[in-house]
């Protein structure tokens, strides 16, 4: 095909992941100076994402309750966290020294963390993650737990990754890989859990 | 989670090569038919709740463990990592069995045992997940669960699941 003197026209893909390029030096960039103003007040740093110019907000306290489900975004894990470690403490008679593993602090150095919340960034940047508006925690309330949260559901169908961010603030809640029943929630009412 | 849909094998294992002749197209199920989409994913339901049921002792016995120890945050974070060790391993093995059924057909599912109750031990199991995650120790968080909150709802489930111990 013959484009003349211009360049051939560019796919939709290209588009995409052009978009994606974009708002990651955005995010990144803004990031940054957020993170300097934060630092000064005494705060904990926090990690940005600006997707279709919407702003999401993941503190890293809140990664780091969540970090059980850092392996989703296969994200790396602490050796003292990995399987081969905690497998040989499973025995019953060790709960002591399991819970103790836990005690320490400096089992989850802060770097972890953060690269969690980077490898939450790149799924929320993603082309084929979708914003969904929804809830979390419906099917919880229905049994009588607390209420549900009103927010953005940012759902990729190919990797199966959820994350959740609340209306008010735009805060990340959780994120996790659905499972069969989970992924029927999100499609079917926006909802998960 | 709670499933009205009959186990058609010879239907899910359609879907599942539909499924997986599009994604080798660089589509989904999801974006070229949603009905089969979410056909697919309720077939998938019901061996995700049987592969939850098959691990109960462990399951239970976890539960069992954070309730008799009383270890207050550190028992309830600790508690929280193993039980999505768990789970998520249970994850695993539906992509590994989907797998092994897309290789080997209709035999692989001639093994594969599915008990009535594994539904409602599953929605035991999707409780705890919602547990685990509204759990909050930030007492500025005014979304979540306290520890104590956190410790009476897992008591709730257990009483629930303690009739599957002997089965």
């Amino acid at each position: 095909m013959n484009y003349g003197l211009g360049s051939p026209p560019k796919t939709k893909k290209q588009k995409a992941l052009e978009k994606m390029e974009q708002e990651l030096k955005e995010s990144v960039e803004e990031e940054d100076k957020l993170n300097a103003q934060r630092k000064k007040e005494g705060k904990g740093s926090i990690t940005l994402m600006i997707k279709d110019g919407i702003r999401l907000f993941a503190p890293n306290e809140q990664l780091r309750d969540k970090f059980h489900h850092a392996l989703d975004l296969d994200s790396p894990i602490p050796g003292t966290l990995g399987d081969a470690k905690l497998a040989r403490l499973t025995d019953p008679s060790l709960y002591r020294e399991r819970l103790e593993t836990f005690r320490n602090r400096e089992i989850l150095p802060e770097a972890y963390v953060e690269q969690y919340g980077r490898d939450l960034r790149l799924h929320v940047l993603n082309p084929d993650t979708k914003i969904i508006k929804g809830t979390l925690g419906a099917n919880k309330e229905a049994n009588g737990g607390p209420p549900k949260i009103e927010g953005y559901h940012l759902y990729n169908d190919k990797t199966g990754f959820d994350a959740f961010f609340d209306k008010n603030g735009r805060q990340y809640r959780t994120g996790m890989e659905a499972n069969r029943g989970q992924k029927i929630d999100i499609k079917t009412n926006g909802n998960i859990m | 989670m709670k499933n009205n849909i009959n186990f058609d094998k010879t239907r899910y294992i359609e879907l599942l090569k539909k499924e997986e002749i599009l994604r080798n197209e660089g589509t989904s199920l999801f974006n070229e038919n949603r009905e089969e989409d979410l056909e697919l994913l309720s077939y998938g339901v019901i061996l995700e709740n049987q592969i939850y049921y098959n691990r109960k002792a462990e399951y239970i016995s976890l539960v069992e463990e954070y309730l008799r120890e009383n270890a207050g945050e550190d028992g309830a974070r600790l508690f929280v990592w193993e039980f999505f060790n768990i789970f998520k391993k249970d994850n695993k093995a539906l992509e590994i069995l989907e797998k092994e059924i897309l290789e080997q057909g209709i035999k692989r599912l001639a093994t594969f045992c599915i008990d009535p109750k594994s539904t409602e031990f599953s929605a035991l199991i999707n409780q705890i997940v919602g547990s685990c995650e509204f759990l909050t120790f930030d007492p500025e968080d005014s979304y979540g669960i306290t520890l104590d909150q956190f410790r009476d709802s897992i008591e709730k489930i257990f009483f629930k699941m303690q009739k599957y111990l002997d089965e």
